[in-house]
Formats: C-alpha cells, structure tokens, sequence
C-alpha cells in the first residue's frame, strides 16, 4: 500500500499550486480552475485519510466537496459572465468598484 | 395585565400604523395611540401601590414569571408601577400622543413610518419605565434609542445624519458602561448571593450590605465605587449632565419638532429615572461620599447651561440648552438625599417634560409658519400670531418657574430639598448656587421672546405668516392646562410620589 | 352663620374670573363684550371691593381669621430637629393690616378700571380684552397677595404680580420700547425675588412653617428660638440671632426688587412705558407697595435683627433722598412721579425699619392714594396733550382742566408733605420714629437710624421741590404749544376717579393725626389703635401680628433692642413742614412766572448726571451686555471647541483610523486573496510558535 505521506506531498502540491495560480492570475477563469485545484487538494487528503483508518466518512466528506465545486462554479462562472458583460474583460483586477 | 397588554398593544399600533397609506397615518397613529393614553389614565385612577419599587413596596399592576435562564441567573418578565414610574408612564403616554397630534403639519413625507416609529418609541418607554428585571430592562432601554435614530435621521433637519450618529453613538457608548458597571457589580461582586436579576432583588441585597465580594482583584468598596461611576456616567449622557450634554443640542436642532417634543420630554427623563432606581437606590451609601462632586456638576449644568442658552441664536438651540439647565435642578435634587430634595427631582421630571414638550412645541408651531428659527430673523410675530404667541409666552413663564405653574413647583421643592440635605457638605451654598439659574433663564427667554415676539413685525423671508391652524395650537393648549394643573395641585402627583421615596431617604439622612 | 370671612376668597376670585372672560374673549378675537371687557371688571372690582369693606367691617369688630383653605403639596417628613412636617398650603389671614390693604387694593383696582373706560377705550385702543385680562389678573394676584397666611403663598402672588406687571408694561408690543421695558422690569425684579426664594426655602427649612400669624408661626418660632425656648434648624454654623438676620436680609432682596429700591429702583421709570392707569395701579399703588407690606406683613421677624432693621431703614432712607434728587431734573411728568414713588418708598422703608410699624404702614396707605391720583391726574394730562409727556411743553392747563388741576394739586400738597394734606401726616410721623429712635438707641442701630434721618429730611427739601417744578410746569404759566392751548378735560369717567382720589389724599391723613393728639390729647390715632388692638386680648394676643407684639420685640434685648427718645412730636413736624414749604416755595418762585426758564439746565455736570440717573442703567445693562453676554459667548466658544471638541476628537480618532486602514479594502480580489494566504501563514506560524513545534 502506498504510505499515506505520498498522498499528503501530492496534496500539498496541488493545493500549492492552486494558490499560486490564485495570487499571481488575473484571470477570472484561471481564479476558478485554480480554486479547483485547491478543493481537489483538499478531496485527496480526505481519501487519503480515509484510506488510512479504514473509515468511509472521508470518501463521503469528497462527495460531498465535489458538489460544492460544481455549485461553485455554476455560481462563479454566473459571476464571470456578469463581469463580462460589464467590463467586457474577465480580468479581476478590472473592477474595483467595491472598495472602500 | 394591564401594563402587558398596553405595551403589546402599542407595539401592534405600530406595526399597523406602519402599513397603512401615508394619508391617514397621522390620524391612525393618533387614534391609536389614545389607547395607551387611556389605559395610563386609568392605571392612575387605579392605582394602589405603596412605597418604593425596589424596597419591597407593594406594586400596582404587578407581573411576575419566568423566562428563561441565562448563564446561571432566571430571567424574568417583571412588571410594576410604584409611585416614581406611574407619574413618569403617564408621561410617556401623554406627550407621545400630543406629539403625534403636533407632527401634523411639519412631517409631509413617509408619514407612516413616522407615526409607526413614534408608538414603536412609545411601546419601548412604556416597558423601560415599568420593567423591573434588568434584562428586560435593559432591552427596552436600548430599543429606545433605534426609533429616535431613525426619527432623527429621517426626517430631520440638513445636518440630521450628524445628529443622528452623534446622539446614537454617544448614548450607545454610555449604556455599555453602565452595562459594565452593572454587571460587574451583580455578577462579579454580588456573585451567588442572588439568583434573578430582577432589580428589586439586587437593590435588597446591596442593602443588606457586606456581601459584595471582591473582584478581579478589586476590594468590595472599590467595586462599588468603580460600578458607580460607570453607571453614573453612564446615565449622566442620558440626563445630559454638563460636560457630557454635547450631543443634545445638535440633536434638538435637527429632530423634527414631535421627536424633540419626545426627546426633550421623555428621553432625558430615562436618564434621571435609571440614575434614581440604579445610582441612588442601589448604592446610597457611595452617592453620598461623593455627595459634593455630584452636587456640585448638578449645580455646574443648571448655570452652565442656562449661560451657554443666552448665547444661542436658534430658538431650539435655546430651549435645549435650557433643558441642561432644568436637569441639573434633578440631579441636585437627587443628590440630596432628603424627601423634598428626591421627591422634588421626580416631579421636576414630569414637570420639565411638559413644560419642554410645550417649548419645542411652540418653536415648532412658529417655525412651520415662519420656516426659520433664529432669533435675529424675525421679530413682531405677536401681531400675526396672537394666540400661539400667547402659549408661548405663558410657556416661557413656566420654564421660568412661575408660580402656579408645574415648573415652579418642582423647582421649589427641589430647593427646599437641597437646602437642608445633611449629605451635601454647605447644601445652603449650593442650593443658592444653583437657584441662580431662575435669573439666568428669565434673561435668556426674555430676551429672546423680546426679540422674536414683540416690537415691529418683520421676516427676513417671503412667507405669509398668519394665525397658526387649529391643530397646532390644540395641543399646546392642553400641554399648557396640564402645566398649570400640575402647578395649582402638584399633588396630582408629588404624594405618590412621596410615599415612594420615604423608603428611600430614610428619615431626613 | 356666614360671615364675610366666608366671602373673603371671592375677593381674589371675582377679579380672576374677571381675568377668565377676558381672556375667553381675546382668545375668541371677536368684539364679544361691550367696552373691550371693562364691565366685567368693573364689576367684579366693585365686588372685591364691597366684600374688602364688609371685610374691613368685621375686622374692626375685633373678629380676625387665620385659617388654611388649601393644601398646595403633601408635607413629607419632619426636617432636621423639627417636629412637623413641612406646611405648603395657602390660607387667608385677615387682620387689621391685611384688611386695610384690602380696601386700598381694591379701591385703587376699581377706579383705574373706570380711568382706563377714558384713558383706554376712548383713545380707540385696540386688543383690549388683553389689556383688562392683565387687569384683572393682576388685581386677583395682588389682592391674593394682600390675603395670604404664608410667605411661600406670598412669594408665588407676588411672582403673580411680576408676571402681570411684565404683560401690562409690554401691553404696546408693537413698538420697540414697551417690550424692552417690561423684560428690564421683570428681570430685575426676578434678581430680587432670587433672593426672596433662597428667603423662603430658608425659611421652610429653618421653621418648616411659613405661617406669617398665630400659634407655631416662623416669626413666633424665631423669637423662642432666640430667647431659646424653641429649637429650630440653623444652617452655615450661624447662631439663631445671625442666622435670622440672614434670612430677613435674603426676604428683603424681593423687597428691593418689588418697591424698586436702590440698586433695583431702575426698573421703575422704564416701567412708565405702560399705559398710564397701569403706572397708577401697579407701578404706583399696589405692586410697588407688595414689597414694604411684605416686611410688615413679616414685620415681627425683622423686628428681631437690629441689623436687618438698619439695613431696612438705610436703604430705603438712602433711597428716599437718591431718587428725590433725580427727580428734580426730569422733563417728562411721569418721570418725576416715577422717581418720586421710588423716593415715598423709601420713606415707608424708613419708617419701617426705624421701628415705626405705623408710621411706615400710614404712610404706605397715604401714598397708595396720593399717588395713585397724581398717575392718574397724570394721565389726564397725557389724554389732553395728545400722548405727549414732555412738560416744558405744557403750561398753563390749568384753567383748561380745573377739576384735574384740583385734584392734581391736592395730590401734590400730599405728596409734599404740607399740612394739612394726607402726606404731611404719615411721612412727618416716619421722620418723628426714625428721629426718637435714633435719639433713644445707644447701639449702631441708633446711629443709623440717625443717618437715616437725616437722609430722610434732606429728601423732604427736594421733594417739595420737584413736586412744585411738576406743577407750576404743567399748570401753570402760558401755554408752551398749540397743544396745550387747545387742551380739554376728558369726560366722567376720568373726573371720577380723580375726585375720589383727590378727597381721600385730603383727607385720609386724619386717621392718624398724632401732633394733634400731642399737642390736644385727644385721642384721634385711629390707625394706631386699629394696628395695635388691646393689649393682650383678641387678635393680638392670638395671632402676635399687632403693635404691641412688635413694639414689644423691638424694645427687648433678644430683638431689634430700640429704645424712645422723648421729643414732642409737633416740633420735628413743624422742621420738616418748613423744609417742605422751602422746596415748595422755591419752586413757586423759580417755576411760576408764565414762562419759566429751565433752571435745572444750568446746573451743568450735576444735571447730567442727575439727568441720567447716577448712571445706575448705564452699569446695569453693561453688566448685562457688557459682562454677561460676552461671558455666555465666550462660555458658547468653550462649549462647541473644547467640550464638543472632545466628543468630536475622540470619534474623530475612530474616524481618522478607519478611513486609513479602510484602504485594505482595494477591490482587486487578488489582494484579498493574498491577504487570506498570509493571515493563515501567520495564523499557522502562531500556533506553531505558541504550541512549540519549533
């Protein structure tokens, strides 16, 4: 069986990859995709562990996240849309109307 | 039930008069709030409750039961008249309906929710004066507040959202001391020693003395001092106690009339209502170790007040400046610890909420008609307006504690009070002090009644000023006939409220 | 059976319901009553005063009453070492003083209702029923007054009484002067009554009574509590004697105010602004007098303080012989009256506080209607000269108007003091007490008393003087203006009044004719018997509100501790009778001659300052707007920089590090990103830190 610290380094990985694609991206899709990955980090780590004590709750805990994800981006790419059509761009940087 | 079915009901007129059209609201909102009016009335003529709440009187319209428990303590719902808070319910109820009936003319715009803001106001009052468990009370005391906020920054003036924060925050800032200060007394030195936070439990438990225990490393005596002052200070923001009165004029200036009418009247009465049932009857023992200092700030506002009011050019600015004035009487009256002295600050209470509700009233009236309000602006309006012009006068005379008037009352008996307190170190220099303010305030309303009344008419303004309409001098008339009511008999009310605070003073101390 | 006593709250009633209709039909702004609502007034001035006589009757029976009819305030608890609860109530206390102030009161009430039927509705005056409300409030206040059985109900009808005198001085609104006036009236009185009210607060904690006759009564309660038969509050560590002393001096701070005394006289010729028959009732007869029939209403507690009887009679004596002095110089005829009250005042003043308790009242009753003549005589004047007051531009009325010059020149006779007119009697018996008390009292009291007297007697020189320059100038002489050649005499309804007054200044100085009596040994003293009833029987001895009781107090030791001097009366009468005919006389050379120079011009500095009064308004209204307005400024600066400076500073802290760290909050949702990714870096860190993983 593949130690679970293999999982952890490949979660992590993910996880920091999303981030990073997160603080240096201006695009509102790649914000999205990169909020995937940052959940999909988070699913391995539930399988993982789950995996590890031999309990299902984890398993069903991703199901769970994966739904959230598709609910996620149903909302966000509505949210993108709308930025499209004001702005004309998809660039977060764009609209800084909500300031201070 | 009688005072839970009142309150309850006044609440339900609110919602009601909020959802019906702007039209007819005024005449809703007045209707309904005959109600309450009515239902005061009779607790009056009913009433039959002897000595003081928080001393183990017995109460009038008493109710008593179980809420839910908080952190160890039961929270009731507790409800009672004595002698101190019928007069002041009475009050309440009163002044709100006038102010209602006044709101006619000037408030032209979103009248239902005026109107609906206005009973919500008065609901609250009705629960803060009669609710006996601090939890309770304390809800209400806060409710207060968010209709007055609203009243303000709707409907007031151009520097209304100002006003409103400055008065929302002030006040606000002031109840979470003396929130802090209560609590720390209760459940920090009172600790086990009580299992209800109902107000006359914690009175008589603090009376029994020595069973305030120590906390965070604070000695009872400490405890007791730092509680009282936070409370104090907390209530002195309400009263407004000169230095802490700076709130007040800005707020008078940008209300419109009927909510100065219920924040000169009534609001500022909360703060010497708490201070009496809180400061004076809970702690007697540190009010009178700092007798001089408070005697001494109620004698600072009475003058500090009534000079800074000849200062002024807006009639309100004058008259509100002039109520720091008249509640510094209470607060000397309160401080002095005798029958008279405490008795007389209740009835100044009533009194100035008339007489005040009159004032904001009358410069109200003028101001519909005239659309300004400073004094240099006008003058001769007597010629237009004779009979508003009139209760002006007469109400002015009042404020001046003519004779025979509710106001002179108070103010004597305020004086005969303060004059031989044994609390007050020298309480005849003090009372003397302090009486000077009658001078000060005869020079600032006559002079400006002398300015803006009599001499040659003028306006700086094209407006046709003629005779006000009927329904804004009706209810001057009534709150002038309930001035000289009170003052040809103040014992309407001055014996109930006497046989409440024997308890209290305890044979002359 | 029912008595007049029964009927004695109509006296204050009837003119209050006077008061109510005229004040219905100003409301109604409609001509509802014939007359401007004069009739009812008249009428109800006609009752007050039947009932006054019936009254007035009784009394003289040797029957008084001294009861409480009306519990203002419950009592609350005994103070101090007293043993009762507080007394606020009013009541009615009619004894041979209050009786005769009755009558007084209400005749004078009475016929300047039917003066002002020609001064008022004749002249076309409009807001009437405004003008007979104030009447008739003022009436029921003053005669209210007049009744009441304690000094707290006294203090509230003489707060009354300043209220209606405000509305009537200011009854002209519509000009600039008339308001001015009657705001100076009411506050400079209200800074004496702020002394009476510390007075009567004092007194109610001291005795916890304020009953001014019978049994328990704070001037009774005062006196056993010198001689220390009686305990009762002190305050400020003073003894029972100096405490008192304080109390009487802060009553009589009202009293200055009131009967316009130095240094609150300043109100009273500003007060001339008002409609003539309001200077005759109010600025003349009855309001002014409140104040001096206070200290003899009280008169047993004064009589306690040998300093507050010096002070009394220093005041007013100074008074007396500072306002004469004004006097001489003034153009205007109401002026000279207006100062010439001032000065009779302080006569009474005098009178009083020398121990005289009858001379200072006869004099008091005296005055009452020899002014009140010479105002209203006045005021016919001012009707014929078409509201112009200036003498030097009348002259010669006196064949135009005989009945007004009669009367007037009875009332002049009177107010000069020369025999046998009414004034002569009363202010000759005042000079006589303060001279013999002066004599006879060895302590300080007796020399200021002295000092007083001799004030006294100069002011008589001077008032013969200006009373003479008043008349010659009016009356005498050619006509200065077309005005005054073409004068008439208004109709009955001035006449009346007039000679009813012009009789009684003749002739009520007979009541109390004690050279007379001296001289023959007849025993004429009317008023002195009425005032002292018998010797401890009846009302004397039950209520201690006689001459014997206070003659008695102010000869003990524990009192005023006076003693007589032995001088035949007819002899410091003849003195002052001569300066009088003097004054007079110099006056009639000077003035008589048919157009006569203005002489006092040529005093030069001393006419100007006479001129303007010593300059008394001048620091007056600097102290008002040249101290205490710039004061309430400053005080307003102070308030809105500082105390509001404050408020606003520290939510200006908040505001100010709000508005810099709001600018986290840069909308470019990266930074927000970024700023999740630190915290939760510096969060794990933290944890890490704390929970020592490193």
């Amino acid at each position: 069986m593949v130690p679970v610290e293999y999982y952890l380094v490949l979660s992590a990985a993910v996880f920091s990859i999303g981030l990073y694609g997160l603080l240096t991206r201006e695009n509102a899709l790649l914000f999205l995709m990169s909020v995937e990955l940052m959940l999909n980090a988070a699913n391995i780590n539930f399988v993982a562990f789950s995996l590890q004590w031999g309990n299902l709750t984890g398993q069903v805990m991703s199901l769970f996240v994966m739904g959230l994800a598709a609910a996620e981006v149903a909302v966000g790419i509505g949210i993108i849309l709308v930025l499209y059509r004001n702005f004309k761009d998809v660039d977060v940087t764009v609209p800084q109307s909500m300031r201070w | 039930m009688i005072i839970e079915t009142l309150i309850g009901f006044t609440f339900v007129a609110a919602l009601l008069t909020f959802l019906v059209p702007d039209e007819v609201a005024n005449r809703v909102g007045a209707a309904l709030s005959l109600v309450p009016l009515v239902g005061t009335l009779w607790m009056w003529t009913q009433f039959d409750g002897s000595g003081n709440a928080l001393t183990g009187g017995t109460l009038a319209f008493e109710t008593q039961f179980d809420l839910f428990a908080l952190s160890g303590y039961q929270v009731q719902w507790f409800t009672g008249l004595d002698g101190i808070s019928l007069p002041l319910v009475v009050l309440t109820a009163f002044l709100t309906t006038l102010a209602i009936v006044s709101a006619w003319t000037p408030i032209d715009s979103r009248q239902s929710q005026f109107y609906g803001l206005m009973l919500f106001m008065e609901a609250n009052l009705l629960g803060m004066f009669t609710a006996l468990d601090f939890f309770v009370w304390f809800v209400f005391w806060e409710a207060t507040l968010l209709p007055m906020y609203f009243l303000i920054g709707v409907w007031g003036g151009p520097r209304r959202k100002y006003a409103a924060i400055k008065f929302f925050v002030y006040t606000n800032v002031a109840s979470l001391l003396m929130f802090v200060g209560f609590v720390a007394l209760t459940f920090g030195g009172l600790g086990d020693s009580i299992d209800t936070l109902s107000l006359p439990e914690v009175a008589m438990a603090l009376d029994a003395g020595g069973n305030v225990s120590s906390f965070m490393g604070l000695a009872p005596g400490t405890l007791k001092l730092v509680a009282f002052l936070a409370m104090f200070v907390g209530f002195a923001v309400k009263v407004p106690v000169a230095p802490l009165h700076t709130w007040l004029p800005d707020a008078h200036v940008e209300a419109p009339t009927p909510a100065s009418v219920m924040l000169a009247g009534v609001l500022l009465k909360m703060g010497t209502y708490a201070m009496l049932r809180f400061n004076f009857t809970m702690l007697p023992d540190v009010a009178s170790d700092l007798a001089i200092l408070i005697a001494a700030l109620g004698a600072f506002s009475v003058i500090y007040g009534a000079i800074l009011a000849l200062a002024q050019e807006d009639l309100k600015r004058i008259v509100a400046y002039s109520s720091v004035s008249s509640m510094g009487y209470v607060l000397l009256g309160l401080i002095a610890f005798t029958e008279f002295g405490v008795a007389g600050a209740t009835f100044q209470m009533i009194a100035h909420g008339l007489i005040s509700g009159l004032m904001f009233m009358a410069v109200g009236v003028i101001y519909n008609t005239t659309h300004t309000r400073m004094v240099g602006d006008m003058s001769g309006l007597a010629d237009r307006m004779p009979v508003t012009v009139g209760i002006f006068v007469a109400g002015a005379f009042g404020y001046m504690g003519l004779p025979l008037m509710a106001g002179f009352a108070g103010e004597y008996f305020i004086f005969v009070g303060s004059f031989h307190s044994t609390v007050i170190p020298s309480a005849p220099l003090f009372t003397a002090a302090a009486m000077f303010g009658i001078v000060i305030v005869a020079g600032y309303l006559l002079l400006a009644m002398q300015r803006t009344l009599f001499g040659p008419f003028s306006l700086d303004a094209d407006y046709e000023v003629g005779a006000a309409p009927f329904h804004d001098v009706a209810p001057l008339a009534v709150l002038l006939l309930a001035v000289i009511a009170l003052g040809v008999a103040p014992d309407l009310f001055f014996d109930m409220i006497l046989n409440a605070i024997a308890p209290l003073v305890g044979g002359g101390a | 059976m029912v008595g007049a006593f029964d009927y004695a709250p109509a006296i204050v009633l009837l003119p209050f319901l006077s008061f109510c209709l005229a004040v219905g039909v100003a409301l109604s702004g409609r001509d509802l009553l014939p007359k401007g609502g004069a009739l009812p007034g008249i009428a109800a001035t006609a009752g007050s005063l039947l009932l006054s006589a019936w009254v007035f009757l009784t009394v003289s029976g040797g029957e008084t009453y001294n009861e409480t009819i009306y519990t203002w305030a419950a009592g609350g608890e005994a103070t101090g070492s007293l043993s009762q609860p507080l007394e606020l109530t009013f009541g009615l206390l009619l004894d041979p003083l209050s009786a005769m102030m009755l009558l007084i009161v209400s005749l004078v009430a009475l016929l300047v209702h039917v003066f002002s039927l020609g001064y008022m509705n004749d002249e076309g005056e409009t807001g009437l029923p405004r003008y007979y409300a104030g009447l008739g409030l003022f009436t029921a206040s003053m005669l209210g007054f007049v009744v009441a059985d304690n000094l707290l109900m006294a203090f509230m009808f003489f707060e009354l009484v300043g209220l209606c005198s405000y509305l009537l001085i200011g009854f002209w609104f519509r000009q600039a002067g008339p308001p001015s006036a009657a705001k100076k009236a009411f506050l400079v009185t209200r800074f004496g009554d702020y002394f009476f009210l510390i007075g009567v607060v004092a007194v109610f904690a001291t005795f916890g009574t304020a009953k001014f006759a019978g049994e328990g009564s704070f001037p009774r309660l005062a006196e056993a509590a010198i001689q220390g038969e009686a305990t009762v509050n002190t305050f400020l560590g003073l003894a029972p004697t100096a405490w008192f002393t304080v109390v009487g001096l802060l009553v009589l701070g009202g009293v200055i105010g009131k009967s316009a005394q130095f240094p609150l006289h300043t109100w009273l010729p500003d007060a001339m602004e008002g409609p003539t028959p309001v200077s005759a009732l109010i600025h003349a007869a009855t309001m002014v007098a409140a104040g001096v029939y206070l200290v003899a209403r009280m008169y047993g507690f004064y009589a306690l303080s040998p300093t507050a009887m010096a002070v009394v009679a220093l005041v007013g004596a100074f008074t007396a012989l500072f306002a004469a002095t004004m006097g001489l110089v003034k153009k205007e005829i109401k002026q000279v009256l207006a100062y010439s009250t001032i000065s009779q005042y302080g006569y009474i003043m005098l009178g009083l506080g020398a121990g005289g308790y009858v001379a200072g009242t006869f004099h008091l009753l005296t005055h009452a209607f020899f002014k009140a003549l010479l105002f209203l005589g006045a005021g016919s004047v001012i009707i014929a000269m078409h509201h112009n007051e200036d003498m030097w531009d009348m002259g010669g009325l006196k064949d135009r108007m005989p009945v007004t010059y009669y009367t007037f020149l009875a009332g002049s006779l009177a107010l000069a003091g020369i025999v046998p007119f009414a004034g002569f009697w009363s202010k000759d018996e005042v000079l006589y007490e303060a001279l013999v008390h002066g004599l006879g009292t060895t302590s300080g009291l007796g020399t200021a008393l002295l000092v007083a007297y001799g004030m006294g007697l100069i002011a008589v020189l001077f008032t013969g003087f200006y009373t003479f320059r008043m008349v010659m100038l009016t009356f005498h002489g050619e006509p200065r203006t077309d005005t005054a050649r073409e004068a008439t005499e208004p109709g009955w309804n001035v006449k009346l009044p007039l000679v009813v007054l012009g009789i009684l200044a003749t002739t009520v100085g007979f009541v109390n004719m004690v050279p007379v009596k001296d001289l023959t040994g007849a025993e004429i003293d009317f008023l002195h018997k009425w005032l002292y009833g018998t010797e401890g029987a009846g009302w004397a001895e039950t209520l201690g509100t006689s001459g014997y009781q206070y003659h008695h107090v102010l000869f003990a030791d524990y009192g005023a501790g006076m003693a007589a001097a032995n001088l035949p009366s007819y002899l410091v009468g003849l003195l002052s009778l001569a300066l009088a005919l003097f004054g007079a006389g110099s006056a009639y050379v000077l003035y008589g001659g048919a157009d006569p120079d203005p002489y006092t011009d040529k005093l030069g500095v001393v006419k100007d300052v006479l001129y303007n009064n010593y300059y008394q308004d001048e620091y007056q209204v600097w102290l008002a707007e040249g101290v205490v307005l710039p004061l309430s400024k400053a005080a307003d600066v102070f308030d809105q920089a500082v105390v509001d400076g404050v408020v606003n500073g520290v939510s200006s802290v908040s505001l100010f590090g709000g508005s810099r760290i709001k600018r986290i909050q840069d909308g470019i949702v990266t930074h927000y990103a970024a700023m999740l990714t630190l915290g939760l870096t510096a969060l794990l860190v933290g944890f890490a830190i704390y929970g020592g993983w490193f």
